[in-house]
C-alpha cells in the first residue's frame, strides 16, 4: 500500500490540445504563449501521488473480500489475469484551487489549465503503471480500467477507496454523487497475468461516453 | 481519574491501531469496522483489553468512522453504533483507571470549496456523534487523522458546543509538514489553540522518524501538550505489513520528547507490543527532566496570555501571517464610497468582489479587510458568502469588518483559520457583546480607542481607553498578542493637531502596553488635494511611531513604495532583499510622472504610439503655457490632466521632468532610462507640433486621450450607425479580442464611452465583434480557447462600461435573465462558468446559482425572478438524474421557461429524452439559444 510521488517536468501538450478541441491543427502563437504560461504555473501547483495494492484473483474475484468486482465488463477485462492491482492517483487539491482562481482572473487560462491537468493525471497514471510493473518482471498487464467504465459500477467507488485507504493516504475521497475529489483524481483496476487478454484498448463498446465522444465522431480512438 | 488529572502526569499513554488488530482477528476486506461493535463486540473488547494491559491510559472507542455519511449503507445508525462502541470500551476498562475517548475521524467526503459538503452540514454530522458519545458516557473526545482544517474546526465546534468534555485534536501531516489539503502545522496550532482544545498534535501518515521534524514544528507554535501517534513505518503493497518494529518505534519516539510531546500512542500498523515498549521507554524517561514547562491547560486560560511574548499570528490553512514586522491590510473590499462595489453587492456579483481580492493580493497585501455592509444588503448572509468565496481563491488571512455582533459571529464560525475582527471599542455594551466572541473563536481583535464619550482629543485619553479595552479583553481570556489597538486617524484638514496626537497615542500603546497597532491610514487626507502625498508621508511617520498593521489600498504604488522603503530604512528588510526583488518586478513611480510614464511604456511597443504620446504632451505643455485656444469641457479635462502630469507648469516645464528615472544616474542605461532618453529626443524632434495643439490632440495615445470635443468627434472615431465595425476603436476592439489584449480592450472602451452611450457600444461594437469571432469558431477557423479569450477581453470591456454606469447611477439594460446552474451532486462547474462569461458578454443577466444546486432552489429562483431561460450543466452520468429531476420539477410547476442543457456525457437525443428544449453543445451555441429564446 505504498504512496509514491511523481514529479512531472512537462505536460503532454498534444493531449491537452485535443481536450481543447484542436485536432491536428497547430494553435496560433497567442494560444501557445498562454498555454506555456499555464503549463508552467500548473507544474508549480502539482503534488502528484499514487497509491496501489495488489491482490490475488480467483475466479475473477479477490478471495476473502467483501468487495466484489461486479459486471461483465470487468470480468472480460480481467480474463487471463491471476492478480489485480487497485490504483488511485491524484494531482492533489492545489490544482483545484488554481483552476478556481483562474476562473476569476481569466476563463481562457482556467480552461487551458483544466485541460493540461487532465493530461497530467493521465501522465501520472502512465508513470505509476510503469513503476508498478517493475515489481512484476515477465508479467503481462491489462490497460487501466476505470470504475464506471462499461458496467463496472461507479457505486463501488466508496468501497474501492476504503480498501486503498485513499482518503487517509493520498487525500482522495468521493462525494455522495460518486465524484472523486480532488478534481483531477483517478481510480482504476489493472489485471496481471502470464497471458492477459486485454493489453490495450481496442474498441469503444464499453465506454459510457461513446455517444458524445468527439474522437469517435472523427473516427478515432482516444487511446491512439 | 479525569483527563485534567491525567495531563498533570509527565506522560500519558494512548492506544495503538484498531484496524491492524481487526485484520489480525480475521476481518474481511471491505468490512465496515464500526459495525463490529455490534456484530463482534468480543473482538473489540479483547483488543481494548490488550491495549490496557500494555499500558494505555486512554483508549479510543471504535467510533472513528461512525458518522451518518459513512454508515449510510452499513445497516446501522450512529445512535446504534456509538453507544455500543463506548460500552465495549467501558467493559474492557472496567476495574482500571483507563479513560474512554469518543474517537472522531474525518467524515469521508471533502468539504467545500473543493468538495460538495457544506461546513454547516459537517458540523451537523459531528454534532450527532458528539451527542451520542456524550450520552453514552465518553470521558473525552479525540478528533484525529484530520487533513482539512475546516473539517477539524467543524468537529471541534461541535464537540465544545455540545459537551463539556476535554477535546484532543491530531491531524495528519506529510513530510512537507502540510496535510493533503495543504494545511500547515502553524495553521493547525493557531486555529485549534484559539478554539480552546486541550491538547493537539499529529497522528498517522508517517513512521516515528519522519514525524520528528513535524513535532519540532508543532512545538514552535503551541503551548499545549503535544500528542504523537505515529504509524509503524510504511506498509507493503502486497502483504500490507509495516516496516518499523516495536523496539525501534519506542526508541525513535523517545527522540521527540524534548519537543514537549506528552501524550503518546501508535497508529496504523501498531499493536499492543508497540504500546508496551512505548510504556517501558516512558517510565524510564519520566525520571528525566525536560525543558518544556508543564501546560497551563485546565487552569485559568488568562494565564497563557501573560506567559511569554508571542507575536500576533493570523492564518488560513495555507498561509500564516506573523506580525513580527509591519504587514499591509488591504482595504478595498468595502462598499463605502464605491458605487460599483455597492452595485456588485446588490447584484451578488461575487466575481467582481473576488477580482478585488485577487488584485490586492497581487499588489502585496498580507491580510484583507472584508466589509460588506450596505443599505438593503442582508449583511450576515453576504458576509458568510463573501468570506467563503474569498477563501476559496485567496490564501491570505482575512479581517472581518462589521459593527454587528451577529455578522461577526456568523463569519467567525465559517472562517477557515484564525482571522482578525474589526472591531470592538471602549463602550461597555460593545465590549460585552464582542469580546466573548473573540475569546470563543480565538480571533485577534482591533480595538478602537473611543467609548461612550466619543474619541478623546488627546493621546493620553486614547491611551487610557486602549488600556481599558486591553484589561477587559485579558479578563475574557483573550491572549495579549491577539489584542490590536487602533488609535484612530482624524482628517488633518479638519483638525490639524490630531495627526500627531494619534501618533503619540500609537507610540505609547506600542511601547508601554506592548500591543500591536492598527491604523486606517488614508483617512488622514480627506478634503485635501494631492491626497496621496499626504497619505504616504503620514504612513511613513506612523510606521516610525510603531504602526504594525496599516489598513490601506495596496494597489496604490506610492503607498507600497513607502512601505518597502520604510522596511529598508528601519532595518527590517535585511540587506534590502525584499526591496530589490520588489524593484525588479515594479517600476518605481512618482505621482506626478504616472501619466507620462504610462505613455512611455506604450512607446516601447510602438514608435507610432510614442510619437503620438509626445505630440500630446507637447500639446499639453503648449496649452498650459497659454498658447492654445481650447474651449469646452474636454479642454478642461485636458488641462486638469496636464496639471496632474506636469509638476508645476509655471516654474517647471514638463521636459526636464522626463530626463531621468528618479534615483538613477544621469548616464544610466537601464530600460526605463533609455526609454526616457529616447522619449526626450523624440520630444525635441516633434517640438514643432507645439504650435498646433489640435493636430496633436486628434489621436492621442491610449491613456491620455480625452477626445477633441463631444460635439465634433473626429471621423476616425465616429460610431458607424449601421452597426458595423468601421470605426478605429471598433476594429481595435475586435483585434484586442482576437489577440487577448485585455488592457487595450479596456482603454478602447473607455475612449468609446466618451463618444457614445453604453448600449450603442454594446450593440454596435462589442456584440458584433463577438459575432465575428463566434462565426470564425463555427467555421473551424479558430478554436475554443480563442473564443474564450475573446470573451475574457469582452468581459474587461463590460467592466469598464459597468463602472461608468455605476458612477453615473444608470442601470444597465438587460437583454433578459438566464439562470445557470450545475445540477445537484455535480461539483465540476468550469463548463457552466465558461457559458456564463459568454452569455454575460451578450448582455444577458446571468443568475449563477453555482454548483451542486438543489432543484428546489432552481425552481424558486425561476419563479421569483420570472426567468425565461434556464441552463443546466452536468458532467457525469451519475448526476444526469438530478438534471432530469430539475427539468421535471420546472415542468410540473408550469414554469414558463425554456431549458437548455449541456455537459460532457450529454447527447442531443438524451437532452430531448429528459425533456430539455435545447441541447447546448458548446459555449457558443448557448449564446445562440439565448438569442433565439430571449432575443
Amino acid at each position: 500500500m505504498n504512496v509514491e510521488k511523481v514529479t512531472l517536468k512537462q505536460i503532454n501538450r498534444s493531449d491537452a490540445l485535443r481536450y481543447l478541441g484542436y485536432g491536428d491543427t497547430v494553435p496560433d502563437d497567442t494560444t501557445l504563449l498562454l498555454l506555456d504560461k499555464c503549463e508552467k504555473e500548473l507544474l508549480n501547483h502539482l503534488d502528484c501521488k499514487y497509491l496501489y495494492r495488489v491482490f490475488p484473483l480467483e475466479g475473477g474475484q479477490i478471495p476473502g473480500s467483501a468487495y466484489r468486482l461486479e459486471g461483465s465488463s470487468i470480468a472480460s477485462h480481467l480474463a487471463g489475469c491471476t492478480q489485480v492491482i487497485f490504483l488511485c492517483a491524484t494531482l492533489s487539491e492545489g490544482v483545484d484551487r488554481l483552476i478556481r482562481l483562474k476562473q476569476i482572473t481569466g476563463m481562457t487560462e482556467a480552461m487551458m489549465t483544466d485541460a493540461l491537468a487532465s493530461s497530467a493525471i493521465e501522465q501520472v497514471c502512465d508513470t505509476a503503471e510503469r513503476e508498478i510493473m517493475k515489481s512484476f518482471p515477465g508479467m503481462q498487464h491489462t490497460f487501466r480500467f476505470g470504475l464506471g467504465y462499461g458496467d463496472f459500477p461507479l457505486e463501488g467507488q466508496t468501497a474501492f477507496l476504503n480498501i486503498l485507504d485513499a482518503r487517509k493516504r493520498i487525500g482522495v475521497s468521493v462525494s455522495p454523487s460518486l465524484m472523486l475529489t480532488p478534481l483531477k483524481s483517478v481510480t482504476c483496476v489493472i489485471g496481471l497475468g502470464e497471458h492477459v487478454a486485454n493489453e490495450s484498448r481496442k474498441t469503444c463498446e464499453v465506454c459510457s461516453l461513446k455517444e458524445s465522444c468527439a474522437y469517435r465522431r472523427a473516427g478515432r480512438l482516444c487511446s491512439q | 481519574m479525569t483527563v485534567q488529572n491525567l495531563l498533570k502526569n509527565q506522560f500519558t499513554i494512548l492506544d495503538g491501531g484498531m484496524g491492524t488488530m481487526l485484520q489480525q482477528k480475521g476481518m474481511a476486506l471491505g468490512t465496515i469496522p464500526e459495525t463490529l461493535n455490534i456484530t463482534k463486540p468480543e473482538w473489540i473488547i479483547d483488543i481494548h483489553r490488550q491495549y490496557i494491559e500494555a499500558g494505555s491510559q486512554i483508549i479510543y472507542a471504535n467510533t472513528f468512522g461512525a458518522n451518518r455519511f459513512k454508515m449510510a449503507d452499513s445497516g446501522y445508525t450512529v445512535s446504534d453504533l456509538i453507544p455500543a462502541a463506548i460500552k465495549n470500551a467501558r467493559t474492557a476498562a472496567m476495574g482500571t483507571e483507563t479513560l474512554v475517548a469518543l474517537d472522531i475521524g474525518p467524515i469521508g467526503q471533502l468539504l467545500e470549496p473543493t468538495g460538495a459538503l457544506a461546513f454547516e452540514e459537517a458540523y451537523d454530522i459531528f454534532q450527532e456523534m458528539v451527542v451520542a458519545g456524550r450520552d453514552a458516557g465518553a470521558d473525552l473526545i479525540i478528533i484525529e487523522t484530520m487533513t482539512d482544517l475546516y473539517e477539524t474546526k467543524a468537529a471541534v465546534l461541535a464537540a465544545k458546543e455540545n459537551s463539556d468534555l476535554p477535546v484532543f485534536v491530531t491531524m495528519t501531516f506529510e513530510e512537507n509538514k502540510r496535510t493533503f489539503t495543504g494545511c500547515s502545522v502553524s495553521a493547525m496550532c493557531l486555529t485549534m489553540e484559539g478554539l480552546g482544545v486541550d491538547a493537539l498534535g499529529v497522528n498517522c501518515s508517517l513512521g516515528p522518524r519522519d514525524l520528528i521534524p513535524i513535532v519540532e514544528e508543532i512545538s514552535k507554535w503551541t503551548r499545549l501538550p503535544i500528542i504523537v501517534k505515529p504509524n509503524a513505518g510504511l506498509p507493503d503493497p502486497v502483504t500490507n505489513t509495516y516496516n518499523v518494529l516495536p523496539d525501534e518505534f519506542a526508541e525513535v519516539t523517545k527522540q521527540m520528547l524534548p519537543f514537549g510531546v506528552r501524550v503518546l500512542g501508535g497508529c496504523c500498523g501498531t499493536n499492543p507490543d508497540y504500546i508496551r515498549k512505548l510504556s517501558d521507554m516512558l517510565s524510564e524517561e519520566t525520571s528525566r527532566i525536560y525543558t518544556t514547562e508543564p501546560s497551563s491547560s485546565g487552569e485559568n486560560s488568562s494565564d497563557t496570555a501573560s506567559c511569554g511574548n508571542r507575536d500576533l499570528a493570523v492564518c488560513t490553512p495555507l498561509r500564516t501571517c506573523v506580525v513580527s514586522e509591519p504587514r499591509v491590510i488591504g482595504e478595498r473590499i468595502n462598499p463605502t464610497g464605491k458605487k460599483r462595489f455597492k452595485q456588485a453587492l446588490a447584484e451578488k456579483d461575487m466575481d467582481y468582489i473576488l477580482s478585488q481580492a485577487i488584485e490586492q493580493v497581487e499588489a502585496g497585501a498580507d491580510i484583507l479587510d472584508v466589509n460588506v455592509g450596505a443599505p438593503g444588503i442582508d449583511e450576515k448572509e453576504m458576509m458568510v458568502k463573501t468570506v467563503k468565496a474569498i477563501q476559496s481563491v485567496v490564501d491570505i488571512p482575512l479581517q472581518i469588518d462589521s459593527t454587528k455582533p451577529d455578522v461577526l459571529e456568523a463569519a467567525l464560525r465559517i472562517y477557515n483559520g484564525k482571522p482578525i475582527v474589526n472591531s470592538v471599542n471602549g463602550e461597555e455594551a460593545v465590549m460585552e457583546r464582542i469580546l466573548p466572541l473573540i475569546a470563543k473563536y480565538g480571533a485577534a481583535v482591533v480595538c478602537l480607542t473611543l467609548d461612550e464619550n466619543g474619541i478623546p482629543a488627546t493621546a493620553d485619553g486614547r491611551f487610557e481607553i486602549a488600556k481599558k479595552i486591553m484589561n477587559r479583553a485579558l479578563s475574557y481570556g483573550i491572549p495579549k498578542e491577539n489584542i490590536l489597538i487602533d488609535c484612530l486617524v482624524l482628517t488633518v484638514s479638519a483638525e490639524q493637531h490630531a495627526a500627531m496626537e494619534t501618533l503619540k497615542a500609537l507610540h505609547r500603546v506600542k511601547t508601554e502596553l506592548g500591543l500591536k497597532t492598527v491604523l486606517g491610514v488614508s483617512n488622514i487626507s480627506f478634503g485635501l488635494p494631492n491626497r496621496l502625498n499626504i497619505n504616504t508621508s503620514f504612513f511613513t511617520m506612523a510606521l516610525y511611531a510603531g504602526l504594525d498593521l496599516p489598513i490601506m489600498n495596496p494597489n496604490l504604488a506610492p503607498m507600497m513604495w513607502a512601505f518597502k522603503s520604510y522596511k529598508v530604512l528601519a532595518a527590517i528588510d535585511e540587506n534590502s532583499l525584499d526591496f530589490i526583488s520588489y524593484s525588479a518586478d515594479h517600476e518605481p513611480e512618482t505621482v506626478q510622472l504616472k501619466n507620462v510614464k504610462e505613455a512611455l511604456r506604450a512607446s516601447e511597443e510602438s514608435l507610432k504610439t510614442l510619437k503620438q504620446g509626445y505630440a500630446s504632451i507637447a500639446a499639453y505643455a503648449s496649452a498650459l503655457a497659454g498658447g492654445a485656444q481650447l474651449s469646452g469641457p474636454s479642454a478642461q479635462v485636458q488641462i486638469s490632466k496636464a496639471v496632474q502630469t506636469a509638476n508645476n507648469p509655471e516654474t517647471q516645464p514638463p521636459v526636464p521632468a522626463l530626463t531621468l528615472t528618479a534615483g538613477h544616474p544621469v548616464d544610466c542605461s537601464c530600460e526605463s532610462c533609455r526609454a526616457l532618453a529616447r522619449a526626450r529626443d523624440e520630444f525635441a524632434k516633434h517640438s514643432s507640433i507645439i504650435g498646433s495643439p489640435a493636430s496633436g490632440l486628434a489621436d492621442i495615445a491610449p491613456g491620455a486621450h480625452a477626445g477633441t470635443s463631444d460635439a465634433e468627434a473626429s471621423p476616425a472615431s465616429t460610431i458607424n450607425a449601421s452597426g458595423g465595425l468601421a470605426t478605429s476603436e471598433g476594429a481595435g476592439i475586435l483585434k484586442a479580442m482576437e489577440k487577448g489584449m485585455k488592457k487595450d480592450g479596456r482603454e478602447l472602451t473607455a475612449r468609446l464611452l466618451d463618444q457614445a452611450d453604453a448600449m450603442t457600444i454594446i450593440n454596435n461594437i462589442l456584440i458584433p465583434s463577438l459575432d465575428v469571432i463566434g462565426a470564425k469558431f463555427e467555421q473551424g477557423k479558430i478554436f475554443l480557447p480563442q473564443l474564450i479569450l475573446a470573451a475574457d477581453v469582452a468581459k474587461e470591456c463590460f467592466d469598464v462600461i459597468k463602472m461608468k454606469l455605476a458612477e453615473s447611477g444608470t442601470a444597465s439594460e438587460s437583454r433578459g435573465k438566464i439562470i445557470l446552474a450545475t445540477v445537484k451532486g455535480d461539483i465540476h462547474d468550469i463548463g457552466k462558468n465558461i457559458v456564463k462569461v459568454i452569455l454575460e458578454n451578450y448582455g444577458y443577466d446571468v443568475i449563477d446559482l453555482g454548483k451542486d444546486v438543489d432543484p428546489q432552489l432552481i425552481l424558486k429562483t425561476a419563479i421569483e425572478e420570472n426567468v425565461r431561460l434556464v441552463g443546466l450543466s452536468a458532467l457525469m452520468t451519475t448526476t444526469l438524474g438530478s438534471m432530469e429531476e430539475t427539468i421535471r420539477l420546472l415542468r410540473e410547476n408550469h414554469v414558463d421557461c425554456k431549458i437548455m442543457v449541456g455537459g460532457a456525457v450529454l447527447t442531443e437525443e438524451y437532452a430531448a429524452k429528459i425533456g430539455a428544449d435545447y441541447y447546448s453543445r458548446d459555449a457558443k451555441s448557448g449564446a445562440d439559444i439565448a438569442r433565439e429564446t430571449l432575443g
